[in-house]
C-alpha cells in the first residue's frame, strides 16, 4: 500500500480539501500522506467532481472506507467528453511505467537499516548529557522508524513522476460539500471601462411585470405557509 | 420607491442576471420600465502596444489587459467584429454554459464583465439571483462548479448571490398568466435547459449540452466557413422554412436537427413518468433564448413535437415575448418578489 497519493488540480483556480486542509491549484501536484487520504470525506468529494485527478497512489483510495467503486461506463461516451465536452486535452502518450510505491517502501527499508547500523558504530563515542530514562529532563530517544519514514518521504518528493489521467470514471457523490473552490481576488486584471457600465442599455416597458411579481410573491408565501 | 424601505433608491431592491455563453445580461426596475443592460460574453485578442491601445481608445472600445501585459481582450459586440475583419475565430470566458477551463484567464475576465453589468448593489446584501443551467443530460459537466464560482463573484460585488434554474426564470417572465404552470425551453448559444413547472415549482429540469454554437460550428464546417461568419448570418436574421442562401441552408439544416434533438431528449426525459404531475388542464410551451430567435422557430418546435409522445397535453407553443432578455427578467422579477414577500 502506497504512503502516499499524489494529486493534481483539475480546475481552475484552488481546491481546498478542508478537512485536511490541503490547497491543490490547477495543475499543481501535492503530495498528501496515506492517513490523511483515509480520513479525509472531501478528497473523495473532489475526486469525484475530477476537481483533482490522481497521479499515483490510487489503491488509497479503493481501500477508502467511502469511497464506492466506480461505475463502469461506456468507452465511447467517456472518449472525448471532459469538463467542456472537448477531446480531453491531457491524454498522453504510453509512459514507462515504474512500482514507486515499492520504490518508496525498499528506500525507507534501506534508509531504517542505515541508520541502525550508524547508531551501532557510534555506542563507542562518549554521550554527552547522557541521563537515565526516568529522568523528565532526559531527551526523547530518536525514532528510527519515524525518522526514515520521514527521510524516505522527502526522497520520494523529489522523485519525477509520469503524470496521466485516472482510467476510471468517477461516480457522481454531492453528499460533502465542504470541498471549497476559492480565487485569488487581489489580482484582478486592468481594464479600461472604468465605472460607466459596460454593454448596451435596453429599456423596455413591460406591463406584465408587476403582475408577475405579485404572483410570485403569493406563490412565495404559499410555499412557505405549507411548510 | 421599493416598499421595503424608506430609503429613495432610483430602482427597485433586487436585481437579476442571465448569464449566458455568448450573453450576460442584466435587468433593474423602475415603476414598470425593465431595464437591460446586455454584454457580449466573448473576446478577442491583440497585442499590446501603443498603437493598438490608441486606435482602441479612439474608437471607445473596452478592453481589458492580460495579466501578463502582453495582450489586450477586445470585449463584447466589437471582439465579434475583430474577429470577423481578421477572419478568427472569438474566444468566450464560457464554453457550452458553463466556465471554460481552457481559457485560464476566463474567471478574472467574467468577473469584471460581471461587475461592470452588475453595477454597485443598492445597499450590502442586496439580493441578486443569477441563472445556472441544469446539469445536461448528454455531457459531463460541472455545472457545480460553475455555480460556487459565479456565486462568489457576485457576492464578493456585496450581492446575497441566489442561482435559478434558467428555464425556471423563463418561465417566471412567460407563464405569469397560467399560474406558472408549463414547459419553458430556453435556447442558448451553448446549452439548452428545460424546466416542467407547476404552480412554480420545477417538475423536471434537464439541460441539453448543444445549441446556438453547435448550430454554428456544424454549418460552418458544412459549408467550410468559420463559426463566427455563421453566427453573423444568423443573427443578421433568417426565416427556418424559407433559407435565401448556402449559409441559410446550412443552418436551416442544423437547427432542425437541434429542435429534433431537444425534444426527443425531453421525451426520453420524461418516459420514465417519475415526478411528472398530473396537469388539470393542456399546458403552455414557451420557447425563448437568443436561439430561438429565427424566424418559424415555434412553427419548427411544434412540428417536431407533434412527432413525439408527452405525458401531457399541449395547448399551445409560443415565443417569449422578450426571447433575448426574458430569463434575465424572470431572474429580476423572482429578485424583486423576495422583497414584496417581506411586506
Amino acid at each position: 500500500m502506497p504512503k502516499v497519493m499524489r494529486v493534481v488540480g483539475k480546475v481552475v483556480g484552488k481546491v481546498t480539501i478542508r478537512d485536511i486542509g490541503k490547497d491543490v491549484y490547477y495543475n499543481d501536484v501535492v503530495d498528501i500522506q496515506e492517513a490523511d487520504v483515509l480520513r479525509s470525506n472531501d478528497i473523495i468529494h473532489a475526486f469525484k467532481e475530477r476537481w483533482i485527478d490522481v497521479i499515483f497512489g490510487k489503491e488509497l483510495l479503493d481501500n477508502h472506507p467511502r469511497y464506492s467503486t466506480p461505475m463502469n461506463m461506456n468507452l465511447g461516451s467517456r472518449d472525448g467528453v471532459n469538463f467542456n465536452g472537448d477531446p480531453t486535452p491531457e491524454k498522453l502518450p504510453a509512459q514507462p511505467q515504474f512500482d514507486v510505491a515499492g520504490l518508496i517502501s525498499g528506500l525507507h527499508a534501506s534508509i531504517r537499516e542505515i541508520i541502525k547500523s550508524e547508531m551501532a558504530n557510534n555506542q563507542s563515542t562518549t554521550i554527552i548529557n547522557q541521563t537515565t530514562a526516568s529522568d523528565p529532563a532526559a531527551p526523547t530517544a530518536v525514532d528510527h522508524e519515524q525518522l526514515a519514514t520521514l527521510i524516505a518521504g522527502q526522497l520520494a518528493g523529489k522523485l519525477q513522476v509520469p503524470a496521466g489521467n485516472s482510467d476510471k470514471a468517477p461516480a457522481i457523490d454531492k453528499e460533502s460539500q465542504n470541498v471549497f473552490i476559492n480565487l485569488d481576488d487581489n489580482t484582478d486584471l486592468k481594464s479600461n471601462m472604468g465605472d460607466s457600465g459596460l454593454g448596451n442599455v435596453v429599456e423596455s416597458s413591460d406591463g406584465k411585470a408587476n403582475d408577475a411579481i405579485k404572483r410570485l410573491s403569493q406563490l412565495k408565501k404559499k410555499d412557505k405557509s405549507n411548510e | 420607491m421599493n416598499k421595503k424601505s424608506d430609503k429613495q433608491y432610483p430602482r427597485k431592491m433586487g436585481i437579476g442576471i442571465d448569464i449566458g455563453t455568448s450573453f450576460i445580461n442584466s435587468a433593474t426596475m423602475v415603476d414598470e420600465q425593465v431595464k437591460i443592460r446586455s454584454q457580449r460574453d466573448a473576446f478577442f485578442d491583440v497585442e499590446n502596444d501603443k498603437f493598438a491601445r490608441n486606435m482602441l481608445k479612439q474608437n471607445g472600445t473596452s478592453y481589458i489587459i492580460s495579466e501578463d501585459e502582453k495582450l489586450l481582450y477586445v470585449v463584447g459586440q466589437e471582439a465579434l467584429n475583430f474577429a470577423n475583419v481578421f477572419k478568427k475565430e472569438v474566444r468566450r470566458p464560457l464554453r457550452a454554459g458553463v466556465i471554460s477551463t481552457r481559457e485560464p484567464e476566463a474567471l478574472k475576465m467574467i468577473k469584471m464583465i460581471l461587475k461592470n453589468v452588475l453595477g454597485e448593489p443598492l445597499e450590502p446584501g442586496e439580493i441578486c439571483k443569477f441563472s445556472v443551467p441544469a446539469p445536461p443530460v448528454d455531457a459531463d459537466y460541472n455545472v457545480v462548479y460553475h455555480e460556487n464560482v459565479l456565486k462568489s463573484f457576485v457576492e464578493s460585488f456585496g450581492f446575497k448571490a441566489e442561482p435559478i434554474n434558467e428555464a425556471r426564470a423563463l418561465g417566471y417572465a412567460e407563464l405569469s398568466e397560467q399560474n406558472f404552470t408549463g414547459l419553458s425551453l430556453s435556447f442558448g448559444a451553448g446549452m439548452v435547459n428545460a424546466s416542467l413547472l407547476f404552480h412554480g415549482s420545477p417538475a423536471v429540469e434537464f439541460s441539453v449540452s448543444r445549441s446556438g454554437d453547435w448550430i454554428d460550428e456544424n454549418s460552418a464546417n458544412a459549408i467550410g466557413e468559420r463559426a463566427a461568419k455563421m453566427t453573423a448570418v444568423k443573427e443578421a436574421g433568417i426565416d427556418l422554412l424559407s433559407p435565401k442562401n448556402r449559409h441559410e441552408e446550412a443552418l436551416v439544416i442544423f437547427y432542425k436537427s437541434l429542435i429534433s434533438y431537444v425534444v426527443k431528449q425531453f421525451e426520453r426525459k420524461l418516459s420514465t413518468g417519475d415526478g411528472i404531475p398530473e396537469f388539470p388542464q393542456p399546458i403552455t410551451v414557451v420557447l425563448g433564448g437568443g436561439t430561438s430567435l429565427p424566424k418559424s422557430f415555434d412553427v419548427v418546435f411544434k412540428q417536431e413535437l407533434e412527432k413525439v409522445k408527452m405525458p401531457f397535453s399541449i395547448k399551445e407553443v409560443k415565443l417569449a415575448s422578450d426571447q433575448m432578455f426574458a430569463v434575465a427578467k424572470g431572474c429580476l422579477y423572482s429578485a424583486i418578489s423576495e422583497y414584496d414577500e417581506e411586506e
